[in-house]
């Protein structure tokens, strides 16, 4: 590491050493404030809302992993705990234009005045046949997106999301899910004193974003949801690596190993959403799976030996 | 093994030293892969140049790019094969002088620098991916586009690039010994399959696709975090300071003399296994998150490995994929992340001091694979899915093989009174039949596959195939019969080996009923009905594909008698020799893989090893 970046990181880690006498209850604080989130994720109306706490729980997640390495660090400030504190941010910044990017597909891109925004010649030159089973569904690969474009993917989202009933369920499920957590967190670890204590919420947070994530990504009805649950889930992964692996190189490792998992999700994200949105023409995913039935279905149709009886 | 070269050229290549010639085997299919991107994107430009005037030519560059991509990747898929099979005899020479692994640390590979682990299981392994994939790459060597749009991802080029990049993370998953960069491996291969799933660019291909993203990204993760709590073992244990010499020897071992800041070995599998034969993680909190460690392996692996009950990505997933990809998807992928269950059973038995836990645990998860498997192979109407279900079947009877092996393992390489003639521990003989039941099914499954593939080649709705392909229809009806367990193919020597090592290890324990006896008794039962009931479905769907069955009308689109396709050589030729390899297999196993099979029993049920 150049010398002047060492020398700057080590000045700034002077400069905060005041404060890292009373970072552990900041951090627990913000802990429980990520459990907070998680569950205003769960139960919101919108897809923009769970989007919007998502972003938020990226921040207190680099806020609350960034101190916890710090501390962990005697208060020097490493190249780790900088991209400790990089990747939530950086999710932060890209998640809602990624999203936005990818599902704006499910709508025709051929309405009049709808071509808008930034358009690769490449993509236009690539698509010369239709898809057969839904016609008028292209693909087209945007980077850049305009403000009728956002406009756009707004009500796109806003017609995908759930009705309030099921905000009940949700809410059922989430406080019976970070009880599992909270119970398997004390049981695994033993102790009374300060460390285990805060291992124990550590890892009784880590396992509700995890089994929240899970819930949202197993139950939720569209596209969004599943990839913001995914995505709840690798937050918690990021604070159990920080805060139950004590060890700073297999810290290291799994922080490497999370930039990883995150760079592959989003390219795969990038590359197949489009994809998937284009042919369905929703972000449903049970209008989705019941377009592929339906194809299924004719192409079987299609075949003289086979009838109901059969099948 | 000898006869196979001349011993002048023998003797050269074994000269090549283990590290060089497993960097070349990763570096191989990495630069494959880079010097496909611009074939890939070939295409386009043309297209995007000439604005569409003259799409012939373009069709014909890249139908010319396509298939010298295709002959490329499919020739440096046999110089694999054969660097393979030289890893193969250089690791017997190594082992015949009392070596049972190697571990070459910091190696380069690109900008990193990874530690090689080398014994019989990942030999195995390594084989077992290569041979695989020269079959593959020779199926895909003239593989068309997809019938549907024609993006760059529908187009043979990308599908080439694709199975080298598969090919390269696959391999990579034996060779290493760090359990993070293991997780990274397996976590690659979904990047370059997932987007192969949707290759046909139809709505079910793409929704097939998106599930298995979904599905397989949820298990990776529960993985990791199996990873993390053996890590926190790891932390729990060094916190302790425990005043074993032993334990303090190799712990201390791991950390850096000077500075005290734990060495990059600390998540590597022998290190691992060094502190649990040493009895380190015998006691809380250690052994409560090894313990922990393994249930969300088994979920987590278990998920990409297609165990049921996270195996609902597996029918769709391979039933979508062009047939390669299935092959590998079936053959290879779902074994790479049973390797990875593996090397945590190992550590968890060691660790604990007993595989009763561990193997309880694959028992259930095996039976359950199993039963699942059934109803759908009978009723569902779609042939590849058929075979995907098939997967979950025999991925299940492995499990079962494994569990079984290791509830009679005590840790010692101590053999039970009535077995003291026996030459091998009775516990091992399950297991050899369940790792000798991975590659018989992995080529089994990839004949199958790429049988389908070539009937697919004249169409989707095609029916009657023995009297269009009687040579493909052929080796599929065979082929079918293999994958169902009948002699004299080597599925049926591998169930025969699992089922002979559980009635021994019945003799052996005393016939209890209400103990291990009884749930192993239980298990056999199970896999007998099940795999009869099995066998019913496949022979239907066989005679709807092969013999149009009688009752059924004929083709409405036809009205002459159908058209035999004129079968080329270089699309039966791997079918006959894959078919050729089971049966040979299924009469004798060769003695160098028996021998290879025993190495890897050994370090599974960890007899006569010792770990520094």
């Amino acid at each position: 590491m150049p010398d002047q970046i060492s020398t700057l990181l080590n000045q700034i880690g002077a400069l905060l050493e005041p404060i890292r006498a009373t970072s552990e209850p900041i951090v627990i604080v913000l802990e429980f404030f990520l459990v907070a989130t998680t569950l205003a994720a769960t139960t919101r109306q919108t897809i923009q809302e769970t989007i919007g706490w998502y972003k938020l729980q990226c921040i207190i997640l680099a806020v609350a992993t960034a101190l916890t390495a710090w501390i962990r660090n005697n208060g020097a400030i490493t190249p780790l705990l900088v991209s400790i504190f990089v990747l939530p941010m950086v999710l932060m910044v890209v998640i809602e234009n990624l999203l936005a990017a990818a599902t704006m597909y499910s709508e025709p891109a051929d309405l009049p005045g709808s071509r808008t925004g930034f358009q690769t010649r490449l993509s236009d030159a690539t698509m010369d046949s239709e898809p057969v089973d839904l016609p008028g569904a292209r693909t087209r690969y945007r980077i850049l997106l305009s403000a009728s474009d956002l406009q756009r993917i707004h009500r796109i989202w806003t017609a995908a999301s759930k009705p309030a009933q099921s905000a009940r369920r949700d809410l059922f499920y989430f406080f019976a899910l970070v009880g599992i957590a909270f119970l398997i967190a004390y049981s695994i670890i033993s102790g009374n004193d300060s460390v285990a204590l805060d291992k124990k919420i550590g890892l009784g947070v880590s396992l509700v974003l995890h089994l929240v994530g899970l819930y949202n990504t197993v139950t939720k009805g569209d596209i969004v949801a599943q990839i913001i649950g995914l995505l709840i889930m690798d937050h918690g992964l990021y604070l159990a690596v920080v805060k139950i692996v004590a060890i700073p190189v297999p810290a290291s490792y799994f922080v490497t190993a999370l930039y990883f998992y995150t760079l592959i999700t989003l390219v795969i994200l990038f590359l197949m959403i489009p994809q998937v949105c284009g042919h369905a023409k929703t972000i449903d995913l049970d209008i989705i799976a019941k377009n592929s039935e339906l194809t299924e279905l004719q192409k079987a149709g299609s075949r003289p030996e086979l009838s109901k009886g059969e099948a | 093994m000898e006869s196979l070269f001349p011993e002048a050229w023998l003797l050269w290549l074994l000269q090549i030293p283990l590290d060089v010639l497993i960097t070349g085997m990763l570096y191989i299919p990495f630069m494959l892969g880079l010097a496909g991107t611009p074939i890939v994107l070939a295409r386009e430009v043309l297209v995007w140049l000439h604005r569409a005037d003259n799409r012939s030519t373009e069709s014909r560059v890249e139908s010319l790019a396509s298939h010298s991509y295709g002959l490329l990747t499919f020739g440096f898929s046999t110089v694999l094969l054969v660097m393979s099979i030289l890893l193969f005899r250089k690791f017997q020479l190594i082992e015949s002088g009392g070596i049972a692994f190697l571990n070459l640390p910091q190696q380069r590979f690109l900008i990193f620098s990874l530690d090689y682990h080398i014994d019989a299981l990942s030999v195995y392994f390594i084989l077992l991916v290569n041979v695989v994939s020269w079959f593959a790459s020779w199926h895909a060597i003239k593989f068309p586009p997809a019938k549907l749009g024609s993006g760059p991802l529908q187009r043979p080029p990308f599908l080439h690039f694709s199975l080298n990049m598969f090919h390269l993370t696959m391999m990579l998953v034996p060779f290493v010994d760090n359990l993070i960069v293991l997780w990274i491996a397996i976590e690659l291969t979904t990047l370059f399959s997932a987007v192969t799933v949707g290759y046909q660019n139809s709505a079910a291909s793409w929704e097939a696709a998106w599930k298995y993203l979904i599905i397989t990204s949820t298990g990776i993760i529960l993985a990791l975090l199996g990873t993390i709590f053996l890590a926190d073992a790891v932390s729990a244990l060094q916190s302790s300071n425990p005043t074993n010499p032993s334990i303090q020897a190799v712990l201390q071992s791991g950390v850096d003399p000077v500075t005290k800041i734990p060495l990059d070995k600390i998540m590597n599998w022998t290190f691992l296994m060094s502190l649990a034969q040493v009895g380190a993680f015998s006691s809380p909190p250690g052994q409560v998150f090894v313990v922990l460690s393994f249930l969300f392996i088994v979920v987590g692996y278990g998920t990409k490995a297609g165990l049921a009950p996270m195996h609902t990505w597996l029918p769709d997933g391979h039933g979508e994929a062009p047939a390669p990809m299935s092959a590998l998807l079936s053959g290879v992928l779902i074994k790479c992340a049973f390797y990875a269950i593996l090397r945590f059973y190992t550590l968890t038995n060691v660790a604990l001091g007993s595989a009763t836990f561990t193997s309880c645990i694959l028992l259930v998860v095996g039976m359950f694979s199993l039963l699942m498997a059934v109803p759908f192979i009978i009723t569902d109407p779609q042939f590849k899915r058929v075979l995907a279900f098939h997967s979950l079947e025999h991925m299940g009877i492995i499990v079962l093989g494994v569990a079984i092996g290791g509830l009679l393992w005590s840790g010692k390489n101590s053999q039970p009174a009535v077995f003291q003639d026996l030459a091998v521990p009775v516990a091992s003989i399950a297991m050899f039949g369940a790792l000798l039941h991975i590659f018989n099914h992995a080529a089994t499954k990839s004949l199958m596959f790429l049988c389908y593939g070539n009937i697919l080649r004249i169409g989707e709705q095609v029916r009657g195939t023995l009297f269009r392909m009687p040579i493909t229809s052929g080796i599929l009806i065979l082929g079918g019969l293999a994958l169902v367990g009948m002699p004299p193919f080597s599925i049926f020597m591998s169930e025969y080996i699992i089922v002979w090592g559980s009635l021994s290890e019945v003799r052996a324990a005393g016939l209890d009923l209400w103990g291990r006896s009884g749930i192993i008794v239980g298990a056999l039962i199970l896999f007998v009905l099940s795999t009869s009931l099995i066998f019913v479905g496949l022979v239907r769907h066989m005679a709807r594909l092969t013999l149009n069955a009688p009752d059924a009308p004929q083709d409405k689109l036809s009205s002459s008698p159908p058209m035999i396709h004129v079968e080329k050589i270089w699309e039966t030729f791997p079918l006959l020799l894959l078919l050729l390899l089971i049966l040979i297999f299924g009469i004798a196993i060769p003695s160098p893989l028996a021998n290879l099979l025993s190495s890897s029993v050994n370090v599974i049920l960890h007899y006569n090893i010792s770990y520094p």
